[in-house]
């Protein structure tokens, strides 16, 4: 092997496998278009599940039985097509929809109380397990929703042309504080049947989202609370959203990823968010 | 089951003392074992027999064995946890050791990457990612010499795919 003359094309390929390692996926896709080799290199599954496993937070057994349930050929294919669900559309919301300015955190202006459903997170879920949790930093009243929400993405291919994309649905799946100081499990618009238990100024709220069973399990301070089963079904395009809704003037909370706990127990009640067949 | 147990009692290799390189262009570095043992294949050597006075080296030559000894040497002692050397400061050093022209650099990953130094393949590595991230592919092209040889179906097949990502 003689030592003058290597430039970057004659790399191995294990050795500009590693350095690809180091990129994130927008430079890996930007490499991809350099030429066939580093198009066949950056485009290989060791490269790409990291990120999915990233953001599935729920890591599989089996990686490749994993791709072909989801009818993906590879993870790159499978890694763009999630993220391409990621962003709402700030003008082609419903004007009632506010966004956190960064997706974490949101606060009610001091001087004036809102009603509004606050988008926590420019990312939906339309499959998988996910997780997330909310600290409430500010809760004066007894008025805050902590949930999820159901939203549409916006479909690439109607961009531009579509200027009214239906958009998130008042479909609430919340656990809510209500006047017994409890969280409250179920639809806004149904009378409260279950009360669990209560969360407060500086309680962290966990959501364990199975967008595939359609159960979302909710967790107060890391202690499991309830199931909630049969969520809306999802509509072609439509995602669930975590958001809130936050009414008291200088209220506030944060939303955070976090590290996925493990199914919740058989035991734990289970409600149902529609109504029972 | 018992290979573990094994391992941790048989007796630790004797690293003292000096051991010289001989690079493929016939360069010759008297380096101390224990700096010289931070490449892998070279540990390996010294445990397989303690007699040898040298080792050649036909992969590399000797600027790029100089630097690889050089990154060797400092890692050995900073590296040390009562050295007192701040991991910030490692940090800086180690971005100063590879502020190399690109020719250098490339060498110095096939060095690395011969004699087994993890963590400066790594460096290396990174090194590389950097310098070609925040570039187009067009630039990245021109800049190295590369021919795209993908079809113009493949290029806009990737572009759709990822057209997200460039909004």
């Amino acid at each position: 092997m003689a030592s003058f003359g290597i430039t970057l094309e004659s790399l191995p390929d294990d050795i500009l496998l590693l350095v690809f390692s180091f990129l994130p996926p927008k430079g890996l896709v930007n490499f991809s278009l350099v030429c066939g080799r580093w198009n066949r290199l950056s485009s290989g599954d060791r490269m790409w599940f990291k990120f999915c496993a990233n953001f599935l937070t729920s890591k599989p057994d089996d990686p490749d039985e994993y791709l072909r349930r989801h009818h993906f050929d590879s993870y790159r294919r499978f890694f763009l097509s999630q993220a391409n669900c990621w962003d709402l559309s700030k003008s082609l919301c419903r004007p009632d929809t506010t966004f956190s300015d960064d997706n974490r955190t949101f606060a009610t202006s001091p001087d004036g109380a809102t009603g509004n459903t606050v988008v926590l997170a420019e990312r939906g879920f339309s499959e998988c397990t996910h997780y997330w949790e909310v600290v409430v930093h500010q809760m004066k009243t007894s008025d805050m929703l902590v949930g999820i929400t159901v939203g549409c993405k916006l479909v690439q291919q109607l961009r531009g042309s579509a200027t009214t994309i239906p958009w998130l649905a008042t479909k609430w799946v919340s656990a809510s504080y209500n006047q017994t100081g409890a969280i409250y499990c179920g639809p806004l618009n149904r009378s409260p049947s279950q009360y669990y238990a209560k969360f407060k100024t500086g309680s962290v709220l966990g959501f364990r989202l199975d967008a595939d069973r359609r159960e979302m399990a909710v967790y107060c301070d890391a202690v499991p609370q309830v199931v909630v089963t049969h969520l809306p079904a999802l509509n072609p395009g439509q995602l669930y959203y975590p958001a809130a809704s936050v009414y008291f003037p200088g209220d506030s909370l944060e939303m955070r990823m976090g590290d996925c706990p493990p199914p919740p127990p058989e035991s734990l009640s289970r409600i149902s968010y529609s109504p029972s067949p | 089951m018992a290979t573990p147990a094994a391992a941790a009692a048989a007796p630790a290799p004797q690293l003292e003392g000096d051991i010289k390189l001989v690079s493929e262009d016939a360069h010759e570095f008297v380096t101390p074992k224990n700096v010289a043992a931070q490449c892998k294949m070279i540990k390996t050597m010294l445990e397989v027999s303690e007699e040898q006075e040298f080792i050649n080296l036909p992969n590399v030559k000797g600027k790029e064995l100089e630097k690889v000894i050089e990154y060797c040497r400092y890692h050995v002692q900073a590296d040390k946890p009562d050295s007192g050397v701040s991991d910030n400061d490692k940090k800086t050093w180690d971005e100063n050791f590879v502020k190399v022209d690109k020719e250098t650099l490339f060498n110095l990953i096939m060095a690395a990457n011969y004699l087994d130094v993890k963590s400066l393949l790594d460096l290396t590595c990174a090194t590389v990612a950097n310098m070609l991230k925040n570039k187009t592919p067009e630039e990245i092209r021109r800049e190295f010499n590369i021919k795209n040889d993908l079809t113009p179906e493949e290029e806009e097949e990737i572009k759709r795919e990822s057209a997200w990502l460039y909004q």
